[in-house]
């Protein structure tokens, strides 16, 4: 934990095969420079699609279950909101496995096809209701469509971030045999 | 299979950095690991930052993870100068009896998941409020405001749960010992929230605050709104200083 225990040695160890080797010199020795630009920018920048993309399906809900047409706004912002950030995310998110995971596993595999899948649905629903906007407040026909979308962006988002959440924090293999440290 | 009470020097390890195909080998608490079958690990680096063919015992503090995660590679010796390396229940992760300890050992991802889970949603929403507020000056539609509304509702509402569950990641993972982030978090964090209540509870005692025209009470209310923008970043900030710890001079405070 910082401050409490002896910190490594080392800022960024160029080992064979870290693709940090193949960058130009002026990106590497920025990231030498600022090394936290190695490692937070898709931590910080996922929170905004994943919170974007659930508000989009819980105040289209919150709008079905109660009438008020003002739900419905809100969930097409959080929808605008979640659309902006997703690519930022995606590329933050490139770069990472670039930058701090030269190998591929399938966690990364499933998070990086899982966004492409989330970044088109999500654009759908917003061009959507952005060329109807009485696409959910008239339910017939097509819009269960549309609601379909917005309901499929909540399990698709928590899935993305299940199999980024497993980089940062692996699953414990088994459970502890003793209770006391 | 490997022979787990293999002895293999410091030169041994060294040279088992998983570079140029090489195999890849971490020492911790005098076991060696093969950390070469993990995907995480590819060229005998991972995250960018830890190195095989080292000795990672005082690194690991730094993870995110706890050691755990080492009983998913193969142990295939133990240092050589060591020759009765201590029992390995002393790394396990501390973990309470009765019913809450019996669920952490059913369902481990309880024991981190919870806290960095949630905190995404008071982050956003929070930010999200301000924005919304900005966007509505800007444009005069009033659905953003509306929007901010509902963010600052939505922010102010998962503000404490995300504090309870940091409270709790604080006990179980870290002992509650007054680490420098966490000592911040503890101020900032209520004190987010009390300014996002304030906002709130104005907000729904007097809906038209923004939309009279800025000379005024709105002035302050906007005030209000912007200041959960250093808030959430300061108390995001020192969250982050724990998931992902910096090494050498600047990781160094």
């Amino acid at each position: 934990m910082p401050g409490d225990k002896p910190k490594g040695t080392e800022v960024h160890r160029s080992g064979e095969g870290a693709s940090s080797r193949e960058l130009p010199a002026w990106l590497t020795r920025r990231l030498e420079g600022c090394p936290r630009l190695k490692r937070w920018p898709h931590p910080a920048a996922v929170h905004f699609p994943i919170v974007f993309l659930w508000s989009t399906t819980f105040f289209a809900l919150i709008y079905l279950w109660t009438g008020n047409q003002s739900f419905e706004s809100t969930s097409f912002h959080c929808l605008g909101g979640g659309v902006l950030s997703l690519p930022g995310a995606i590329l933050t998110g490139l770069a990472t496995h670039r930058l701090n995971f030269p190998g591929e596993s399938g966690s990364i595999t499933w998070e990086r096809r899982l966004s492409w899948l989330l970044l088109a649905l999500a654009v759908t629903a917003f061009a959507w209701r952005w060329a109807n906007h009485r696409v959910l407040l008239e339910l017939k026909g097509a819009s269960f469509l549309y609601l379909a979308l917005v309901l499929t962006l909540t399990p698709l988002v928590t899935v993305t971030s299940y199999f980024g959440g497993l980089l940062t924090y692996p699953l414990e293999a088994g459970p502890p045999e003793t209770g006391a440290p | 299979m490997a022979d787990r009470e293999k002895k293999i020097t410091p030169t041994e390890l060294a040279a088992a950095d998983g570079a140029a195909g090489r195999r890849a080998h971490v020492a911790f608490e005098d076991r060696v690991y093969d950390v070469g079958v993990s995907g995480l690990w590819a060229g005998g680096q991972h995250m960018g930052v830890h190195q095989a063919g080292a000795d990672l015992t005082a690194e690991m503090g730094d993870a995110p993870h706890g050691p755990e995660v080492l009983e998913r590679v193969p142990q295939v010796g133990v240092l050589a100068a060591v020759v009765n390396p201590g029992p390995p229940s002393a790394s396990r992760p501390f973990l309470p009896g009765g019913v809450l300890g019996r669920l952490l050992r059913r369902y481990p991802l309880l024991r981190r998941h919870p806290h960095p889970m949630l905190v995404h949603f008071p982050i956003v929403f929070l930010l999200a409020a301000p924005a919304f507020s900005l966007l509505y000056l800007a444009t005069g539609n009033p659905s953003f405001e509306t929007t901010a509304f509902h963010c600052l509702a939505g922010g102010v509402l998962f503000t404490p749960v995300a504090i309870l569950t940091g409270l709790f990641t604080w006990w179980l993972n870290y002992q509650a010992r007054p680490l420098t982030p966490v000592r911040r978090k503890l101020i900032l964090a209520p004190l987010l929230l009390a300014v996002a209540a304030a906002a709130l509870i104005w907000r729904l005692v007097d809906p038209e605050v923004l939309r009279r025209g800025f000379p005024g009470p709105a002035r302050l209310y906007l005030g209000l709104l912007l200041a959960l923008v250093p808030l959430v970043v300061a108390v995001g900030w020192y969250g982050a200083t724990l998931s992902f710890p910096l090494h050498g001079p600047e990781g160094e405070r």
